[in-house]
């Protein structure tokens, strides 16, 4: 469970997170939808204690953000917008590093590397160092590497960004998987398609501020439009930008 | 701290760094520098000690055989035919085949036994400077056989030669051999020293400022783990690179000193194991601040280029306590001995010259150093964990 309360945020004069609210489910996909620079990633850059808000409480599950970043982090699995690897080591290498970093025993990381390479279909790159590896690829090897501790709650920043089909495919299985086995899954996209697809609850951010938050189906009552995009449209206020 | 959390991050960055050509040639010219320079030196050394052979082309020898005989029968000298006249040895000289040429004037004979000043001639190129040292040498050579001669006429007539020699000049050498060898030796520390610095460099950079270039920085900053373990772990790989480099510079210095014939320089080097480890214990923790120090100044860097560009300060530290040795040379103040970098250069050096220091040195030199590298580790630990390194890519 992530619960996001009254949360803001500037750097300088600029207010990039603006009283934003929500609480994301275990069991549920939550999606973080908006245009570009509307807030999504610093706001779940604050969740996973890599920013500090201004105001605002963040908890995951039972552990304040704010006051506790580490005991945060403990209980999240994050695949942040920009995740680079490291071209030198093998996919197992990366997945084995994160998975000490979090005190995984040789055990567990065993069983938990097996699992990955089955479940995101790795088994072709697993022993190949990443230099060159497609973008499908890299984002397998960082998604991997970034839930090797099958944590509770899972954040992932626009990770089907520029994925061709099936490896689109591939993360979209991964996330409802997660949700089945009761994880709380927090999802950002400005793709409408992915959202209305994949998730049980919409958030929508626009200018650093919540303007809706519901199920699709309380999304389009909301604004009265059939089409979710348009819903979208007529949420965020930005024809031009709105994808 | 958690030792075995820093030590899957130092693990990681030392496999990096060793699948990662550049970090390894980093590594090995680093380490090469300190030994080439050496051997150079070396070299130049044995050569200008082997270069006091006297090669003397004579014009006209068979004017003054007492003279050309004479010169035969001083060491390392020899006496070949030059050119058939004065003409030919100018241009001789003038083409660089010689550096110079003695000719003697066909009336030297006549005016030997005259009792005349019987002159002879240096035909030389002042242009030339390379021979500069061996036509002085002859020059002298010659005007002891003067004063000789000289010396024998004044007994022939009953007058003691010490009359004419009014005011004799002597050298009186004093530097000894151990001294001569120190000046060599002293590059050990300098090269040791600098080998810290040079080999690290591409290691710190590349796990700071390379990490950030390609996003896998805040990938790393997810796990729950606190900053100063992640620098930890990096700078303690960092400084594993740095120890290899030093120590391999140590070795290939040592043998580069066993291998060059130059027992005629009067450069001795003769060290025990147990010698040489000792001098290392001193240096080796300049091998755990260089680290420190790059790692500091690679944080700010957005960019592995930009991280490169900072090392030049980082080169600098060095610099600063070997230029602050060479100028205050008779600095022996214990207030010095805290200096990082001076205090070990110092101290590796009094050890060279076969002195003992005492152990507060060792102490003060060493603890400095230490403490340096701590606040140095922090400082960085607490760039990485302000909001900056993230949001400033």
């Amino acid at each position: 469970m992530i619960r996001v309360e009254a949360v803001r945020k500037c750097f300088g004069d600029v207010v990039a997170v603006d009283e934003v609210s929500f609480e994301a489910r275990d069991g549920l996909v939550t999606g973080l939808l908006g245009p570009n620079g509307a807030g999504k990633t610093t706001t779940l850059r604050m969740i996973y204690g890599l920013l500090r808000p201004d105001r605002g409480r963040l908890q995951v599950d039972d552990a304040e953000a704010t006051a506790n970043p580490l005991e945060a982090q403990a209980r999240i699995g994050a695949l942040p917008e920009i995740s680079g690897l490291y071209t030198r080591l093998t996919s197992r290498e990366h997945i084995e590093y994160f998975g000490r970093l979090r005190g995984l025993s040789k055990e567990q990381l065993e069983t938990n590397v097996r699992y990955w390479t089955t479940a995101l279909d790795m088994e072709s790159i697993i022993q190949r160092r990443t230099a060159g590896f497609s973008h499908g690829e890299r984002t397998k090897v960082a998604m991997a590497r970034a839930l090797v501790h099958r944590p509770q709650n899972v954040i992932l920043d626009e990770p089907t960004n520029g994925l061709d089909v099936m490896a689109t495919r591939a993360v979209r299985e991964v996330v409802r998987a997660l949700s089945k086995e009761g994880r709380c899954v927090v999802f950002s996209s400005h793709v409408m398609q992915e959202v209305s697809a994949l998730c049980d609850r919409i958030v929508v951010i626009a200018h650093g501020r919540v303007v809706a938050n519901g199920t699709p189906d309380e999304l389009r009552e909301q604004t009265g439009e059939q089409n979710l995009e348009d819903a979208f449209v007529a949420l965020t206020g930005e024809k031009q930008k709105a994808v | 701290m958690n030792a075995k959390r820093i030590w899957v991050v130092a693990r990681k960055e030392l496999v990096e760094a060793f699948r990662d050509r550049r970090a390894v040639n980093g590594l090995v010219i680093g380490s090469l520098i300190g030994p080439v320079l050496l051997a150079g030196i070396l070299n130049f050394q044995v050569r200008r000690q082997t270069a006091t052979e006297l090669r003397v082309p004579v014009t006209g020898a068979q004017y003054a055989p007492l003279l050309v005989d004479w010169l035969r029968q001083q060491p390392d000298v020899t006496v070949v035919d030059g050119p058939k006249d004065l003409e030919a040895a100018q241009a001789v000289v003038r083409g660089g085949d010689e550096g110079f040429v003695l000719a003697i004037p066909e009336d030297y004979g006549e005016k030997f036994a005259g009792m005349r000043p019987a002159q002879v001639q240096i035909v030389r190129d002042s242009t030339n400077n390379s021979s500069g040292g061996r036509r002085e040498r002859l020059r002298r050579l010659i005007a002891q056989y003067s004063a000789e001669i000289g010396g024998l006429r004044l007994v022939a007539r009953g007058v003691s030669p010490t009359v004419a020699n009014a005011v004799p000049v002597a050298d009186l050498e004093i530097s000894t051999v151990q001294q001569r060898a120190a000046r060599v030796l002293a590059m050990l520390p300098m090269m040791v020293l600098l080998a810290a610095f040079t080999t690290a460099i591409q290691i710190s950079s590349d796990s700071t400022a390379g990490e950030r270039e390609r996003g896998a920085l805040e990938s790393l900053l997810l796990n729950p783990v606190p900053r100063i373990e992640l620098i930890t772990g990096k700078w303690m790989a960092a400084a594993i690179f740095a120890v290899i480099g030093m120590v391999a510079t140590l070795w290939l210095m040592v043998a580069a000193l066993a291998v060059v014939p130059f027992a005629d320089t009067g450069v001795r080097f003769s060290f025990t194991v147990a010698q040489l480890l000792q001098w290392l214990a001193v240096v080796l923790p300049a091998g755990l601040l260089a680290p420190a120090i790059e790692l500091y100044l690679a944080s700010f860097a957005r960019t592995f280029k930009e991280a490169q560009q900072y090392m030049g300060f980082a080169i600098m530290v060095p610099m600063l306590g070997l230029m602050g040795a060479v100028a205050f040379p008779d600095a022996t103040g214990l207030w010095l001995a805290p200096v990082p970098i001076f205090g070990q250069f110092e101290l590796a050096n009094a050890i060279l010259a076969g002195e003992s220091p005492a152990a507060i040195w060792y102490v003060l030199s060493t603890l400095s150093l230490i403490a340096c590298t701590a606040v140095l580790v922090g400082l960085t630990a607490r760039l990485f964990s302000s909001e900056k390194i993230i949001i400033d890519r």
